[in-house]
């Protein structure tokens, strides 16, 4: 018995100081960017800048498996559903918070409540509302357990719970902040990094939280810098000032490639880059025009020649990693400008002018995709006029100038479905038909079979959005957005296909 | 002298009413906040409740009327980030942007005065040429070229210096070059012309034939009378370094007012670019009536011609 204690003994003080020295010998990591997020928390900004760290400090309650697909425990442990519109949820035991409270139901309760979310009055609603509007209530049942309903049926309420906007804050740190917008300079949550310093315009550090439930987190801290030049950016990454730079674009790839300190890793995410096609414009009222538009554009060339080929054209405006739910038979848009001059012929097109309004490269290539396709609608003798703006006002503001015609959009997949994408932006009340760009009344009225339970009924609604995409385009797909970032050899990081950078126990590690 | 003064100060204030006016109104018609902060696919109502909550969408004269109270009250508004007073988060960047100013505007009298000055004594000789030739290239080289070329050799190459931040004192190399060089051109040339001027002007003339030394001469002829061309270039010099020093921090990543700027303008962030545009205005009108005041001071001639 004593021997076993003192082994007991010496295997706790061996652990303890492996761990120490795992601890200290981890890296401070220096990443820089080009924009930082302006709120902390998911309902606050809705942009990739705050994806890219949001998961590594708020929780989900389910987590998502990027490696493999699908879903696992997250900060529940289990779940199931009690009927179609309830699920239960048994919390993980001995979860902590960043200030050292306990993580609970009442937590989980309070969060996706009226205080934070759930009501015209919260203030994270107006942004969390088309991922997690169709939550009715959340309710704690015991400290482990909670009840979440749904005012209908969801097929997709796991995907909303695992994915971007699904974290959970914890209450108490919520309720002390002094507002919403402070709060979003220091939020707390349950994850393996805390908010350590926050300068606003210049660098946010997150630390290690060493009392995170998942295990040591394997950097002692990460810190995104702005530094807007690309040059210096490379310079930094080639010279080991940073660890990780954001935002290069493929010009840049053969310079970090040829040295042996550096890589780039990434490439095309959940998201799709499209232009989309003002109904209400003259021209473009007829269909037939917008499908001579779609018809001629090479998207292929585009891609290789614009992105290096280090992205790809997607099968319509679907992504494979929807699974069952993708479309293998879908016929999208290809090109075929012989086809396009006849359909232009047929509907009488007259070489009236309209106007392509897009902004300076707020999308990777964005001018020169724009030349580029008022180029190849020259050819089939469309006449696009570019149109310059400074800024998002003048093509999706509130009161656009008048005669928008064509306009950009990424179609981003927050979860891998298509309500998660093609029916959110376009369907009824998305970002598509709010702004008078287009709308269509069959599209709208898919949303129930959509929303059903029945995989096959989901697939056909969805087989047939496709085709409607296509016959009366509110736009057309271009390519599969890419990101890429640059890596020091000594970091083994893999990016995912989503903006989240995954610094999560397992998930990173430096030499 | 009183009445010169309260001209230049009427000015001043007129100016800078200008300045609010045009920074309040061009910021507002350039771009609305909401799509910057909550995120480009935000819907309707969301920016809705965002213009609501920061007073946007309420008619802009009278956002401007109080917007003006407020001002007169020290009250610069709030950042949509954090919401901190706009005059705290601008004051935490200042002594940066002005430890690289300070810094860059000493290296440019140091190195551009005693040029232009070895120069016009010199004059027609190949070391004047060779100052004048430096001087051309240095004042027309944008100061961001001239960052980008220093960082490619002595950050990418050579791998010397840090070509990022403001941790120590190798930080602050490779930005102040960069500042300073167009400012120690243009002191070199004008300081150049200047003191030409002066050596042919009859005073000058008259003392060298009188057998001064040629120390008095230049302390007490020379130096005075050259000087205030000089001065008189401190105000376009400090406007020079207000944009210079916005580019030079946002290539070297300079955590100060200009990197601040940048951020916030595409952010539309309208109190803290409003409240830098205003301080930078400020700053300017000041430094232009300071130096008319000084130069008015020290040549009476100004006064007498101002009335």
């Amino acid at each position: 018995m004593q021997k076993t204690l003192c082994t007991l003994a010496v295997a706790t003080i061996l652990a303890a100081g492996t761990t120490q020295v795992v601890a200290e010998s981890r890296k401070d990591l220096m990443m820089a960017v080009t924009g930082l997020t302006k709120h902390l928390d998911p309902m606050g900004q809705n942009a990739n800048v705050n994806e890219r760290i949001s998961q590594n400090v708020l929780e989900n309650l389910i987590f998502w498996d990027f490696e493999n697909g699908g879903f696992k425990p997250g900060l529940a442990e289990s779940w199931r559903m009690l009927d179609d519109t309830t699920m239960e949820l048994t919390l993980r035991s001995g979860v902590m918070c960043h200030n050292g409270e306990d993580f609970t139901a009442e937590d989980v309760e309070i969060m996706f409540g009226p205080e934070r979310f759930n009501g015209e009055a919260a203030p994270g609603w107006p942004i969390a509302r088309s991922f997690l509007g169709i939550i009715e209530s959340v309710k704690a049942i015991d400290p482990t357990t909670v009840h979440i309903k749904t005012r209908s049926p969801d097929p997709l309420l796991e995907h909303r719970l695992a994915s971007w906007m699904g974290q959970v804050p914890c209450a108490d740190a919520y309720r002390e902040a002094a507002n919403w917008e402070s709060w979003g300079t220091a939020v707390v949550g349950t994850g393996p990094y805390r908010v350590a310093e926050v300068r606003p315009a210049e660098l946010q550090r997150f630390e290690a939280f060493d009392g995170y439930w998942g295990g040591t987190p394997p950097l002692q801290s990460f810190t995104l810098k702005i530094v807007p030049e690309m040059a210096n950016r490379v310079s930094g990454l080639l010279t080991g000032e940073f660890d990780m730079i954001t935002e290069i674009t493929p010009d840049q790839f053969d310079t970090i490639e040829s040295s042996p300190d550096a890589r780039v890793e990434g490439g095309p995410i959940r998201n799709i880059r499209v232009v989309l096609y003002d109904k209400s414009d003259p021209v473009l009222a007829d269909p037939r025009i917008r499908r001579a538009m779609n018809m001629a554009i090479d998207r292929e060339l585009i891609v290789k020649t614009l992105f290096g080929g280090k992205t790809t054209v997607p099968h319509g405006l679907q992504m494979k990693s929807f699974g069952d739910m993708f479309v293998e038979e879908h016929q999208p848009a290809s090109f075929d400008p012989d086809a396009a001059r006849k359909l232009i012929k047929e509907t009488g097109y007259d070489g009236r002018a309209f106007t392509y309004r897009y902004v300076n490269d707020y999308y990777t290539a964005e001018v020169a995709t724009a030349q580029v396709l008022q180029q190849m609608w020259k050819d089939v003798g469309l006449n696009v006029q570019l149109d310059m703006k400074e800024s998002w006002d003048p093509i999706t503001g509130k009161n656009p100038e008048p005669g928008r015609a064509v306009l950009n959009l990424s179609n981003a997949a927050y979860y891998p479905d298509p309500l998660g994408q093609l029916f959110r932006l376009y369907g009824k009340g998305g970002y598509v038909p709010t702004r008078n760009i287009w709308s269509n009344a069959e599209f709208d009225g898919l949303q129930d079979e959509l929303l059903s339970l029945d995989h096959p009924t989901r697939k056909q609604a969805f087989a047939r959005l496709l085709e409607i995409y296509e016959q009366d385009p509110p736009g057309t797909f271009l390519h599969v957005l890419p990101m890429f970032y640059g890596v020091r050899a000594d970091v083994e990081w893999t990016a995912k296909d989503t903006a989240f950078m995954d610094f999560r126990p397992g998930k990173i590690s430096t030499q | 002298m009183t009445s010169y003064v309260s001209v230049k100060l009427l000015r001043a204030f007129v100016t800078t009413f200008i300045l609010v006016t045009f920074a309040f109104t061009v910021l507002r018609m350039s771009g609305d906040p909401s799509t910057a902060v909550l995120g480009l696919d935000v819907d309707a109502a969301a920016q809705e409740r965002f213009h609501e909550r920061w007073g946007l969408d309420r008619p802009l004269t009278e956002q401007f009327a109080d917007y003006l109270r407020d001002l007169a009250v020290g009250d610069f508004g709030r950042s949509f980030v954090g919401d901190r007073p706009a005059i705290s988060v601008v004051l935490d960047r200042l002594p940066q942007t002005l430890t690289l100013m300070g810094a860059a505007l000493a290296l440019a009298l140091l190195i551009g005065v005693p040029l232009g000055g070895l120069a016009a004594f010199r004059y027609g000789t190949p070391a004047d040429r060779a100052i004048i030739a430096g001087a051309t290239v240095g004042y027309c080289v944008p100061d961001f070229v001239i960052g980008i070329l220093l960082i490619l050799l002595f950050g990418a190459t050579l791998q010397i210096l840090p070509i990022s931040g403001n941790a120590s004192l190798a930080h602050y190399i490779m930005p102040v070059l960069a500042l300073a060089a167009p400012n120690a051109s243009l002191f070199a040339r004008i300081t150049r012309s200047a003191v030409l001027d002066v050596l042919s002007q009859p005073h000058v003339i008259a003392a060298r034939m009188r057998g001064l030394p040629w120390s008095t001469t230049a302390l007490r002829h020379i130096v005075p009378n050259a000087s205030i061309p000089v001065i008189t270039i401190f105000g376009l010099v400090l406007g020079g370094l207000v944009v210079g020093a916005t580019v030079t921090e946002n290539v070297f990543a300079w955590p100060g007012v200009g990197q601040l700027l940048v951020t916030s303008a595409r952010n539309r962030d309208l109190a803290v670019v409003q409240t830098i545009v205003i301080l930078g205005g400020v700053a300017m009108v000041l430094a232009n009536l300071m130096v008319d005041l000084f130069c008015a001071w020290i040549d009476p001639r100004i006064r007498v011609t101002s009335r």
